[in-house]
């Protein structure tokens, strides 16, 4: 466990470090802030445009953040010769990815807070106070989003585990657009069983974002929220055994 | 687009289409365009450029986005004012659709255009009779239903839906065409008791009165009431009311028959000052 540990503290400061993450995560900031200022280029229902605004940015730019720092991590590593020296050491092929994924998951839940932080604030200004809160499930909305990005790292990871950095982020990015489309587009697949078993099979995205719901104020079941966040983290160990499997197969020569 | 042009947009997606292209954002987009259409209904120069898009661009708001109930009131109630009745019907309707917003101020929208704009009564009664049924209306709404299923449909109903409608609009530019439409429904009351009460001096002198003032004088009104838009009300030879600033009339009722307005309505910039 200390092994994961020492390995996870390393890649949350490589993480930190990364000016591409960075970059992503001012990116988003400013977008958030500005949010207040676009809303008032609408009549009426001003407070749509900031939550709106607000929850995308933060999902789209955490999912660049966990796509692009996932997309790093193992074949950065075999890219630049460093793994070697971990792997020659006490530590098993599964530890090192656990540590990998766990450094991944706390850099991206602290850059999640940061967004989460700036968007109650922009909410609170614009509201004049914070019972937005207790109205609007934007609490629950975070959740979700922080198991979304988790789910993302997953798939960042798994690829990166296999193929190089480029190609490791392209296909993340891939299956992360078509896990917001998958459940859509079943429907299309009704009479193909392969299509439906494809559809089935990837992250299903759309039901870990409840951006209509804080929009629309609309309240959020705890037991829903539950079944979702268990979803996607039997999701994410499926995808870590099997990135396990993966891994510890291939020949780093 | 040159500055000097009204705020126009080339072309606007179908909604089908960029609901898969959106993935993840689609809220997000169905804003833009909402912003775009705000820009759209709000530049003061809309009249020389026309309002084709309006219904396309909130079309594609609403599949974006169903739950956008101030897109199709705001899109309803602009649509009506410019005269594209169709198309505000379409879009009214479609807020009342399956996980749609529903909310009672689209039936009765659509009551008042079958109403005001076409003189269909039984088919304004109709609609005000769902939009009365529907969750959260305002209990006038009933009553006004019952009017509408007894009466003929007289201009003081249409001030009294306007006034409903009006109270309950929530920002400027929806207040903003209900306050012209206001202004027509009172001319349009105030050209029905001028003719009757020039009728009446018919009746009782044989011939109708030079000038409107006469109609005091004689005691068959108590005043004259101030023209809506600013302007006054005048007599010529045949004895026909007409405004100084807004002529506009609808034809005469026809229950029981579809009617179109005499010639097309006119919007005019808003100007504060109601009587």
């Amino acid at each position: 466990m200390t092994k994961i540990a020492a390995i996870a503290a390393v890649t949350f400061r490589d993480a930190l470090r990364q000016k591409l993450a960075v970059n992503l995560l001012v990116f988003a900031l400013l977008v958030m802030a500005a949010s207040i200022v676009l809303s008032e280029l609408t009549f009426g229902e001003q407070y749509r445009i900031i939550a709106d605004l607000a929850l995308s940015a933060a999902a789209v730019f955490g999912t660049l953040i966990a796509v692009f720092v996932g997309a790093n991590l193992v074949a950065g590593d075999v890219q630049r010769r460093t793994l070697y020296p971990v792997i020659a050491k006490p530590v098993s092929r599964t530890e090192y990815l656990l540590g990998r994924y766990a450094g991944l998951v706390t850099t991206l839940s602290l850059n999640l807070a940061v967004m989460a932080l700036t968007t109650f604030a922009v909410v609170a200004l614009y509201r004049g106070n914070l019972g937005f809160l207790r109205d609007t499930p934007v609490v629950a909305a975070f959740v979700a989003l922080a198991a979304q990005l988790a789910l993302v790292g997953a798939i960042a990871l798994l690829f990166s585990s296999v193929t190089n950095a480029t190609l490791a982020a392209i296909c993340t990015l891939a299956i992360a657009v078509a896990g917001h489309l998958s459940r859509e587009a079943i429907p299309y697949w009704r009479t193909s069983a392969v299509g439906r078993a494809f559809g089935l099979a990837l992250p299903n995205l759309a039901a870990l974002d409840y951006k209509v719901q804080v929009v629309y104020q609309q309240p959020v079941a705890a037991a829903d929220l539950g079944l979702k966040l268990l979803y996607a983290a039997l999701y994410v160990a499926v995808l870590l055994a099997a990135t396990s499997a993966i891994f510890s197969r291939r020949d780093l020569r | 687009m040159g500055l000097d042009r009204p705020y126009d947009l080339d072309y606007v997606p179908r909604g089908e289409a960029l609901r898969f292209l959106s993935p993840g954002v689609r809220l997000s987009i169905a804003d833009a365009f909402w912003l775009d259409t705000v820009q759209y209904v709000g530049d003061p120069r809309g009249r020389q450029r026309g309002f084709e898009k309006l219904y396309p661009l909130v079309d594609l708001v609403t599949d974006l986005d169903p739950g956008h109930g101030y897109a199709y009131q705001t899109a309803g109630i602009v649509l009506s004012a410019q005269g594209r009745l169709d198309e505000a019907d379409r879009i009214l309707n479609k807020g009342m659709g399956s996980g749609r917003p529903n909310w009672w101020t689209y039936p009765f929208y659509v009551a008042f255009n079958h109403y005001f704009y076409r003189g269909d009564y039984a088919e304004a009664a109709r609609w005000a009779r769902i939009a009365a049924r529907t969750p959260g209306a305002s209990p006038n709404i009933a009553h006004l239903a019952l009017a509408l299923e007894v009466k003929s449909g007289s201009p003081d109903d249409a001030v009294a839906f306007l006034q409903e409608l009006r109270g309950v609009a929530k920002d400027e530019k929806t207040a903003e065409a209900l306050d012209e439409q206001y202004r027509l429904a009172l001319l349009q009351r105030d050209f029905a008791r001028l003719d009757a009460a020039v009728a009446a001096y018919r009746e009782r002198t044989g011939r109708a009165p030079d000038r409107l003032e006469e109609l005091v004088v004689t005691g068959i009104l108590d005043q004259l009431p101030p023209e809506p838009y600013g302007g006054r009300y005048t007599i010529d030879a045949e004895g026909v009311v007409h405004s100084s600033k807004n002529d506009f009339r609808f034809a005469p009722a026809e229950p029981g028959r579809l009617q179109q307005p005499a010639r097309p309505y006119v919007w005019r910039p808003y100007s504060p000052e109601l009587p």
